[in-house]
């Protein structure tokens, strides 16, 4: 029986480069398991009614929706729109205004407001905080996030609201702008 | 050695610090404000003494009366108009000028009652920040008394406030009145 030498030779460099192939494209790896529990729970800082809180207004522990006006060339101030309330007995928590939305936007609607001005107010009536929305032709611009505040256990902040409109206004002309109170854990 | 080994702490503090600064951990719960420009419930009118310039949508005014040495007394100079409901009003002023010029009383007076909000006197202004009544639907007026001229060549300049409160509320508005006596 002859041995064909040349074509063993091929069939052996052929089976290596293959093993080398495999052994490269095999990924090697270590698995690690993260696991999660998410519970449902609560926050202790909450939304409540304030003097102030207009009729037709809904105000839930942690979503509200409060009716405002504005008038053409006159202020409206709102000294507590709604309340923010920690209801934590244990620990002051740290709160801030943080812009989410404002709309609409860039349209010829805006030219209908001057400004509205939210007021983070202590139980003094100290403003702690601002968060301030302004015109200019058809656009909203508004301010940064506020500082972090602290909240005191068991006590209440207020939302101060201020609204301005130019003379022009024309009446039915609305603005939403949704603002979250972000509370430090 | 030793001052690198406290360099590396220093530098792991600071990397920890910002870490822990950068991660804040918070409930974010949101608040939605609807807003409506609405027509105005309390409306400026030009009293009969013909004295007011009222402005766009009613909302703002100037009164301009031209003072002497004697007393005069203008107890209609400006209507201020309730179309809806009721709320309590004041006047107060933000800045004034030229107070040296007169002497005068402005108050708010429904016909039957009178309630004194600002008082010039020898170059000095007060204001009572009484609230009156204004009730639905109803009128009331400002009234100018007892003005007189002390100085010629100035004219005083009062920008006020009209304050109207929503009762057992901290709700108000604010239009602007100016008072101008040359």
């Amino acid at each position: 029986m002859n041995i064909n030498y040349k074509k063993s030779l091929k069939l052996i460099t052929l089976l290596i480069t293959s093993l080398l192939i495999a052994t490269v494209s095999a990924t090697v790896y270590y698995s690690l398991t993260m696991q999660s529990t998410v519970t449902v729970s609560s926050t202790y800082v909450k939304f409540i009614n304030a003097t102030d809180t207009p009729t037709g207004s809904t105000v839930d522990y942690s979503f509200c929706t409060l009716s405002l006006s504005t008038l053409p060339n006159s202020t409206i101030i709102y000294e507590r729109a709604v309340g923010v309330n920690n209801t934590d007995a244990a620990t002051d928590h740290y709160i801030r205004l943080r812009h989410v939305s404002v709309t609409p936007n860039g349209t010829a609607t805006v030219g209908n407001f001057t400004h509205i001005k939210f007021y983070l107010l202590d139980s003094s009536n100290a403003t702690v905080a601002t968060l301030n929305y302004t015109t200019s032709g058809n656009d909203w611009s508004v301010t940064s996030d506020t500082d972090w505040v602290l909240l005191v256990k068991l006590t209440a902040m207020y939302i101060k609201v201020e609204t301005l409109s130019p003379a022009t206004a024309t009446a039915s002309n609305a603005v939403t702008i949704t603002i979250s109170v972000d509370a430090q854990q | 050695m030793i001052s690198s080994l406290l360099l590396l702490a220093l530098t792991m503090s600071v990397t920890l610090h910002f870490h822990n600064a950068g991660a804040t951990t918070y409930d974010a719960i949101l608040s939605r404000y609807y807003t409506e420009v609405t027509s105005p419930q309390v409306t400026l009118q030009n009293g009969t003494d013909n004295v007011s310039s009222v402005y766009t949508n009613d909302t703002s005014a100037r009164i301009s009366i031209g003072a002497n040495t004697s007393l005069l007394t203008y107890n209609y100079s400006l209507n201020i108009i309730s179309n809806n409901s009721a709320c309590e009003v004041k006047l107060e002023y933000y800045s004034c000028t030229g107070l040296e010029h007169v002497n005068t009383t402005i108050a708010l007076h429904d016909n039957s009652s009178s309630s004194e909000q600002i008082t010039i006197s020898g170059g000095n202004i007060s204001q009572t920040n009484e609230y009156c009544t204004l009730a639905s639907n109803a009128t009331i007026y400002i009234g100018v008394s007892n003005l007189i001229e002390n100085s010629q060549g100035t004219t005083t300049t009062l920008n006020a406030y009209l304050r109207m409160k929503t009762p057992n509320t901290t709700t108000y508005t604010l239009y602007v009145i100016t008072f101008e006596f040359t």
